[in-house]
């Protein structure tokens, strides 16, 4: 054991009972990182990106989700609910989100599927399946686990049992991270993982105003994990009109340059999923509307603008 | 040596014919007329001599049709003509060919179509050493019936003979000397290089065309073939880029045929070794560059297959052509061997049709028929509805009741109806002469003569429709009690009209084939290994196997409309699921997912065959990267055990249909952006992105 191996440790035989909340599990993922992967999607985010493509994954806990499309109009629901949180207002199924206790029943009831509770509490034991289901898969295409979010520092002893059991298993392990938080929780997960996938969201300037927090702790973290020699791979998230600006890209031009290291740059060009999304949440964060999903000629653009700057970048999964 | 300019000459004759495809309505096709002419001339003799005669006259009357540039020769284009003959009007033209089909022909039931010649045999001995052999057997043969059709051989090889030469002197009359001295020598001896070879092959598959058959197959091109590559490489008589040119030329000519041709690459030999070689690749990369939807190209992987062929096949895969279909030896040939084929022919087996198993050369042609099996499970639950007690295992004796009764109609059915074709009055005299034994028996094809019997296929529908539905019943009403069993009966009888809640119990809340849940999968399991050993349990009229098929070609369509609505959730006289696939939309798992459930049953009774589509987003399967994703896919179907793999890469089209459809399509995933998601899921703005975007690509 590692003088950084301080957190808990997944042992089959004893089943400590480590849980964690988690809102999907994704298989044959393949843009979060090498290979054919299985990504796992805990909840829980201390950002909030404007662009958020996964607005299921900011709240901690476990919630509601409506997509009326789904809806059939069946009204179990209103029965099953012992809150009162579903009701009819001119002949569209509204929400009381405030009232709902997560309890589940009316979800049990909805056989449509267009209520679902957004996340759920699982042992690392539960995870554990279906990510070894795959495992001949990543063995044949040099895939793995990646843990991605919401931010998997969030939970770091379940982040680090999950670790631990896929490479009991000799399994390739990533961890995908916006890099806001204590060092320690890094330094921890580090010694479990074959490859971090660090999130640079935008310069310092507008850092705060896009994503809700400062950048400056996001920049030492990184330089730490680099030198502590963790492999990387930088991923930077490109909004149009909003982060795609000359002063973003030399800044992150800088950084990349600064850490020879680093494997690999992957530019994430915005897409507009979140926007409908957010809704089926009840969140009410404000979305950003109207920003085109930007053509294959911008994305290039940009990856020309970062080659300018002495950074060779490419779209996910096209190595 | 090719030159320059030939070597896009392919191109030139793969264009010609799909225009003779798109054009060919509204031409007469002469073959009747000319058999019957010859009906006339040799009535009163023996019925194998006259409808050897009429074969003979059809080759020699017949134009010969030639495509500018070609280096190959042989086309169906002369079997037809835009004029009748000379002296007959319309209804003179009509009453020949009522007499014509008076007499009666073989079909795809009785044995015609779907057949695959002795390939090996002829190259070794060319037309003439068949025509020996001929001769020999008739001198050893005393009884006057084996002799009159070793003579019906020989005159159907003599006016094959001649048809070559005709071609030969085509070629002549157009300049073409060598082509032309190259058909001289082919007419009658064993062809010297691979050129030679392969119009050698080409031209016995249209003679099989100018007899009416149709889904014949070329067989393991790259076993027979190699000799004579090897020999024109050793004596600098050819290149690799010639070598593929001139397999460019023979599958610009399939293209011509418009219908489905096998051809066989990769696998075992007899001997158990790996059998891909060179001509493996050639045939990929024909196949990858002329892009006919005609070459239905197969490949077979075994565990020592080369990491480079897993590789190459993945290269013509993903140019969206989908071919190859990938097949896995281990399970084909434990199935043939079990039913008594010895190992060394065993691992020479080929496809013929789409992917139904055949010994080459060996055999009787192939048929097959479909088979309703979720009728029969309706059939089950109703007569369930009248019992006082109900439970699973009491529905599952009553489906296993109905299929064995089903079965043993459906085989007695099709025996009634082979019996109506007996050999001597049907007389196959060209495919015996190019199918092992039947010359040394002196015996047709269909009268004894073939090293193998027929194998006749029965096409299990709806595979993924009978596991989704019993998992259903089993879960909700049997072990959750969730839905009494009335109420599914009303739901199903009413299509789930004003039964959506149930409706939505039964897609959303039971377990579907695809998604590697063991509950489902281990029915599905067992439905492949039921139904496949009762097909076993019969055999056909004068010899022979009934073996099943997890196919359907495209008959779960119409197998649909015949029943109503499945306790899966299927709507009444929707199609059933394709196939051995899962539900189209309900494997929402993935992939990988996918390919375990698909592993989960023993295919290898499925004698037949058996076709799992997958469908992939092309995006995800780019560059390096993509490559070795999809090793790992055939590596699956080999590690597995899978029988069968074939692949469609979307698009455009299908995201519109899927953006109107949504619930036929909630598992198509597409490549978003930095990450992938489920296309109807997506916000109908997100989709128009997705869908505009790839539209420029």
């Amino acid at each position: 054991m590692t003088s950084s191996g301080a957190g808990p440790t997944y042992d089959p035989a004893v089943m400590t009972p480590i849980t964690g909340t988690v809102f999907d599990i994704q298989k044959f993922s393949i843009h979060d990182g090498p290979g054919i992967r299985t990504t796992v999607f805990f909840k829980g985010c201390p950002l909030r990106c404007r662009w958020c493509h996964n607005p299921e994954s900011i709240r901690p806990h476990p919630h509601l989700s409506f997509d009326a499309r789904r809806c059939i109009g069946c009204g179990a629901c209103f029965k099953a609910c012992p809150n009162g949180v579903h009701r009819l207002e001119n002949g569209r199924h509204v929400l009381d989100r405030e009232r709902c206790r997560q309890c589940g029943a009316c979800v049990e009831t909805c056989y449509a599927g267009a209520l679902e509770t957004v996340g759920r509490t699982m042992t690392v034991e539960a995870v554990m399946t279906p990510v070894l289901q795959d495992r001949s898969f990543y063995r044949d295409s040099g895939g793995g686990m990646t843990l991605s979010g919401g931010e998997p520092t969030l939970q770091p002893d379940f982040a680090m049992a999950l670790l631990d059991a896929a490479r009991a298993e000799g399994i390739h392990t990533a961890v995908e991270t916006c890099g806001f938080c204590d060092w320690n929780l890094l330094d921890r997960l580090r010694t479990r993982c074959d490859l971090f996938l660090f999130d640079l969201k935008a310069e310092p300037a507008s850092h705060e105003s896009l994503t809700g927090v400062p950048f400056e702790r996001i920049g030492q973290n990184l330089r730490r994990l680099h030198d502590a020699g963790s492999p990387l791979w930088i991923r930077l998230p490109v909004v149009p009109g909003v982060n795609d600006t000359p002063a973003r890209f030399q800044h992150a031009a800088e950084i990349i340059r600064s850490l020879p290291r680093i494997q690999a740059v992957d530019v994430l060009a915005y897409h507009a999923m979140g926007t409908e999304k957010i809704s089926r949440m009840g969140l009410d964060t404000p979305p950003l509307n109207g920003i085109p999903t930007p053509s294959s000629e911008q994305v290039q653009g940009w990856i020309q603008q970062l080659a300018e700057r002495g950074v060779s970048a490419r779209t996910p999964g096209s190595a | 040596m090719t030159t320059a300019t030939q070597s896009l000459d392919w191109n030139t004759v793969r264009d010609a014919t799909r225009r003779y495809n798109v054009n060919r309505t509204g031409t007469h096709d002469l073959r009747p007329y000319w058999r019957v002419m010859a009906y006339r001339k040799y009535a009163g003799q023996p019925e194998c001599i006259v409808r050897a005669r009429g074969f003979e006259n059809v080759l020699a009357e017949c134009r010969i049709h030639r495509y500018q540039g070609e280096r190959i020769v042989g086309s169906r284009a002369g079997f037809s003509a835009d004029t009748l003959p000379e002296g007959l009007d319309a209804d003179g033209f009509k009453a020949i060919v009522d007499e014509h089909n008076q007499r009666g022909h073989r079909n795809f039931w009785s044995g015609w179509d779907h057949t695959l010649a002795d390939y090996p045999t002829l190259l070794k001995q060319g037309i003439s050493g068949i025509r020996n052999q001929a001769e020999t057997s008739w001198k050893q043969h005393s009884d006057p019936a084996r002799r009159q059709f070793l003579e019906s051989v020989i005159i159907t090889l003599d006016a094959f003979s001649l048809f070559v030469r005709r071609h030969a002197d085509a070629c002549r009359t157009a300049g073409r000397d060598s082509l032309a001295g190259m058909l001289d020598h082919i007419a009658s001896q064993p062809p010297r290089t691979f050129h030679e070879a392969l119009q050698l092959v080409w031209l016995t598959q249209i003679v099989f065309v100018s007899e009416g058959r149709y889904a014949n197959a070329l067989g393991r091109v790259d076993q027979y073939l190699l000799p004579f590559y090897h020999r024109d490489m050793v004596a600098n008589r050819i290149t690799r880029d010639d070598a593929l040119d001139l397999l460019q030329h023979v599958w610009a000519h399939i293209e011509e045929l418009g219908e489905v041709t096998n051809i066989c690459i990769g696998g075992l030999t007899p001997d158990n070794r790996d059998a891909t070689n060179e001509l493996s690749y050639l045939a990929l990369e024909a196949t990858q560059t002329v892009l006919s939807p005609h070459t239905n190209l197969s490949a077979r992987f075994h565990d020592g297959t080369p990491e480079t062929f897993h590789r190459a096949c993945f290269e013509c895969i993903r140019t969206g052509v989908g071919f190859p279909s990938v097949f896995n030896d281990h399970v084909l040939i434990q199935g043939l061997e079990e039913i008594g084929t010895p190992p060394d022919v065993a691992r020479d087996y080929c496809m013929v049709g789409c992917i139904e198993t055949m010994l080459a050369g060996r055999q009787q042609a192939w048929s097959d028929s479909r088979f309703n099996t979720p009728l029969l499970l309706l059939k089950a639950m109703q007569r369930m509805r009248q019992e006082p007690v109900r439970s699973y295992d009491r529905l599952m004796d009553l489906f296993r009741e109905e299929v064995q009764i089903a079965m043993k109609e459906h085989t007695d059915n099709f025996n009634q109806y082979i019996d109506q074709f007996p050999a001597d009055r049907f007389p196959d005299p060209f495919l015996s002469a190019l199918t092992r034994d039947c010359i040394e028996r002196g015996l047709d094809i269909n009268a004894g003569g073939a090293q193998f019997k027929r194998m006749h296929g029965i096409c299990i529908m709806g595979l993924a429709t009978l596991a989704d539905s019993l998992a259903a019943v089993r879960k909700l009403v049997f072990e959750e009690s969730r839905l009494p069993y009335d109420d599914l009966m009303a739901a199903l009888d009413a299509d789930f009209e004003g039964h959506e809640a149930t409706h939505q119990l039964l897609l959303n809340r039971a377990p579907k084939y695809g998604n590697a849940d063991p509950y489902v999968d281990d029915i599905a399991a067992w439905l492949v290994m039921f139904t496949s050993e009762e097909c076993l349990k019969h055999t056909i009229s004068g010899g022979g196997r009934f073996v099943s098929a997890m196919g359907s070609n495209v008959s779960n369509i119409p197998a649909g409309k015949e029943i109503g609505a499945t306790p899966d959730g299927r709507h009444a006289h929707t199609p059933l699921s394709d196939a051995a696939s899962p539900h189209f939309g309900r494997d929402t798992n993935g992939p990988t997912a996918f390919l375990q459930s698909v592993a989960r049953p023993d295919y290898h009774k499925v004698l037949t065959g058996s076709v799992v589509n997958m469908k992939f987003e092309p995006d995800h399967f780019q560059g390096e990267e993509g490559a070795r994703r999809f090793a790992a896919v055939t590596h699956a179907l080999v590690r597995d055990r899978i029988q069968e793999l074939q692949f469609n890469f979307t698009g455009n089209e299908l995201l519109h249909h899927a953006k109107q459809h949504p619930e036929e399509y909630p598992n198509l995933v597409v490549r978003v952006s930095g990450f992938s998601a489920y296309f109807t899921r997506l916000g109908a703005e997100v989709q128009d992105d997705i869908i505009r975007r790839r539209a420029h690509v």
